[in-house]
């Protein structure tokens, strides 16, 4: 491949797909419809009851 | 182990112990002599060891019942034991190879432990050996909670946890006996690289096989990262690995790259052995614990999603910045200098969101040394991404390149974020899963956190030290346009530096020693059918 070409790809498509790719993602996590469920995720870990069974 | 394994089940394994023997006994009967003869005896024995153990094991009790309702956490505490094993005989080994260049007369004559033969023994097995062991037992039993769901099957962690072990041995014994590709973090020779892609599919599609029986309708991001770490090292080592071997009866090959593009796949796959093995598989171990121990949820979930995709796409570019003024285009370098720069924003993003999550709970961090581990963790994770941005810039590099900076670097991730990291997920999952409230010698967690600490300052500040001191010795010019010193003066002048970083070294070991009883104490301890203290698989009844 010729560097021109490749240039001329990297600074068309790998531009847009990158930045594409980067606003996307923004917007599918930070979008107000997910906020509860981001914050159910994030407290999913977390241990529900607070009591730990079997400690002698 | 094998109790914990139903009579059907040991019998699988018993086919597979046997394979592994017959695979020993070929390579052995291949080779006859050199290291893979030695590698095929290794596998020989090995197999021959847990067949008769399996053997003896079906005529005892069959795996205790109602099994399925429980995780299945005896694999990840197998792999935590060899997590501190590997640690304790790496550090000994980074502490020694450190001692010989201050004292490097104290050489014995034994050519398998020069100081270029033993220096990816350190290197090997605090990587893979220490930091592989502690991610596939934490990625065990961060799966299992986070999907709630029991591991898909019970024999293959073993074969992932015995057969990965038994390439890291591989790695390390043919570094002895003077076999090597001669790669960086990817010395083990072609045999031992294909032994490895067989033992990783398993883990990738027992890890697969799990997550598609969670019982959580959401994958939680650190399972994103342990994935990433998985199939992402996966495709670098099969990549960089392809090579024609000599004779099939024998170690030596040849990579099928050559020149500069063998320099670049290689710097492609070294780092993002930095990327995936050192920083997406820990990020997952940060991601659950940190929280879990602060008993606070992650600062922000959606800002965790972001920095998970910036660090995958940015991180896979960055590899030519090893490779400044070489052969390779200038604008490839540049490429990677400009990601490099840019990585700063996912990398911060995370260390920002892990302290951000402690905000609230300092009084936590102050008076648990587990939870302060993993704060001191992302510190060194935040300093060492920024210090790692910065000497990919060329001219910032001029300076850097070829001096103990890059050494002080990488050490300020290895044992700034990565050890601390995993002594932070130890000492929260030592108790839970030995049925305890805390570790058998909570003080000893207090003395083993400054030991660490005070190791990895003198360490990391000497060799910056150092690297500079180097640095500039090699650029300082006198009145005639001559070099001002000569390259011995610039290696006599490293003596104090080098000095402090054995002390360094020394002192971090002894912390990990420290680590290591204490583990082995709490674990001896286990009270009798004492199951993990955290939730259940099942919800159980009100009490």
């Amino acid at each position: 491949m010729a560097h021109d070409t490749l240039v001329f790809i990297a600074k068309t498509f790998g531009l847009i797909w990158m930045m594409g790719f980067f606003a996307v993602v923004v917007v599918l996590a930070y979008r107000p419809s997910r906020k509860a469920a981001h914050e159910r995720i994030g407290r999913s870990i977390l241990i529900d009851s607070g009591r730990p069974e079997h400690v002698p | 182990m094998i109790a914990s394994l139903s009579i059907p089940e040991r019998q699988v394994g018993l086919m597979l112990t046997i394979g592994v023997a017959i695979l020993g006994l070929v390579m052995l009967g291949a080779a006859k002599e050199g290291p893979m003869a030695v590698h095929g005896a290794m596998a020989l024995l090995l197999g021959i060891v847990l067949a008769f153990a399996l053997i003896g094991s079906l005529f005892e009790p069959d795996a205790p019942g109602g099994r399925a309702a429980r995780y299945y956490d005896e694999p990840t505490r197998f792999g935590l034991m060899l997590t501190l094993i590997w640690g304790v005989v790496a550090m000994s080994v980074g502490v020694w190879v450190a001692a010989l260049l201050y004292w490097p007369e104290a050489t014995p004559l034994w050519p398998a432990t020069s100081f270029g033969r033993l220096r990816p023994v350190h290197t090997t097995g605090v990587i893979f050996g220490f930091g592989g062991n502690a991610l596939i037992a934490t990625s065990l039993h961060v799966l299992q909670r986070t999907s709630r769901a029991r591991l898909a099957d019970s024999v293959s962690p073993w074969f992932v946890l015995i057969g990965y072990n038994l390439f890291c041995v591989w790695a390390v014994t043919g570094y002895l006996m003077g076999s090597t590709q001669s790669k960086e973090y990817a010395e083990a020779e072609w045999y031992a690289d294909i032994w490895l892609v067989v033992v990783w599919v398993t883990y990738l599609v027992l890890y697969l096989r799990t997550l598609a029986r969670r019982n959580e309708p959401h994958i939680y991001v650190a399972n994103w990262y342990y994935l990433a770490f998985i199939l992402v090292v996966a495709m670098l080592h099969v990549v960089n690995n392809i090579a024609l071997p000599v004779s099939f009866a024998g170690a030596r090959s040849f990579p099928v790259w050559s020149g500069v593009q063998d320099a670049m796949v290689q710097w492609w796959y070294g780092h993002n052995a930095v990327a995936f093995f050192l920083t997406a598989g820990f990020l997952g171990m940060l991601y659950y614990f940190l929280p879990v121990r602060a008993e606070r949820p992650i600062w922000s979930y959606r800002l965790s999603i972001v920095s998970f995709w910036g660090i995958v796409f940015f991180y896979v570019w960055v590899g030519s910045h090893h490779l400044h003024y070489t052969a390779l285009p200038y604008w490839v370098q540049t490429l990677g200098m400009t990601f490099s720069v840019m990585l700063l924003v996912p990398s911060w993003a995370s260390a920002g969101n892990a302290i951000a999550t402690l905000n609230g709970a300092w009084h936590k961090v102050r008076d648990d040394a587990t939870l302060r581990f993993m704060f001191v963790a992302a510190v060194f994770y935040g300093l060492s991404t920024f210090e790692g941005s910065f000497l990919a810039i060329r001219p910032v590099n001029s300076l850097s390149h070829y001096t103990d900076w890059t050494v002080g670097h990488v050490h300020s991730g290895t044992l700034g974020w990565v050890a601390m990291i995993i002594f932070g997920a130890i000492y929260t999952l030592v108790p839970q899963l030995s049925g305890r409230a805390t570790m058998a010698w909570p003080k000893a967690i207090e003395w083993h956190f400054w030991l660490s600490i005070a190791g990895t300052l003198i360490y990391v500040v000497s060799m910056w030290n150092a690297g500079i001191t180097q640095g500039l010795m090699w650029r300082t010019y006198d009145a005639n346009g001559g070099l001002a010193y000569s390259f011995l003066e610039s290696v006599m002048a490293m003596a104090p530096y080098y000095l402090l970083r054995t002390i360094g070294g020394a002192l971090f070991l002894a912390g990990t020693v420290l680590c290591a009883l204490n583990v082995r104490a709490t674990m001896i301890a286990t009270p009798v059918g004492a199951g993990a203290t955290d939730r259940p698989l099942l919800p159980q009844p009100a009490e």
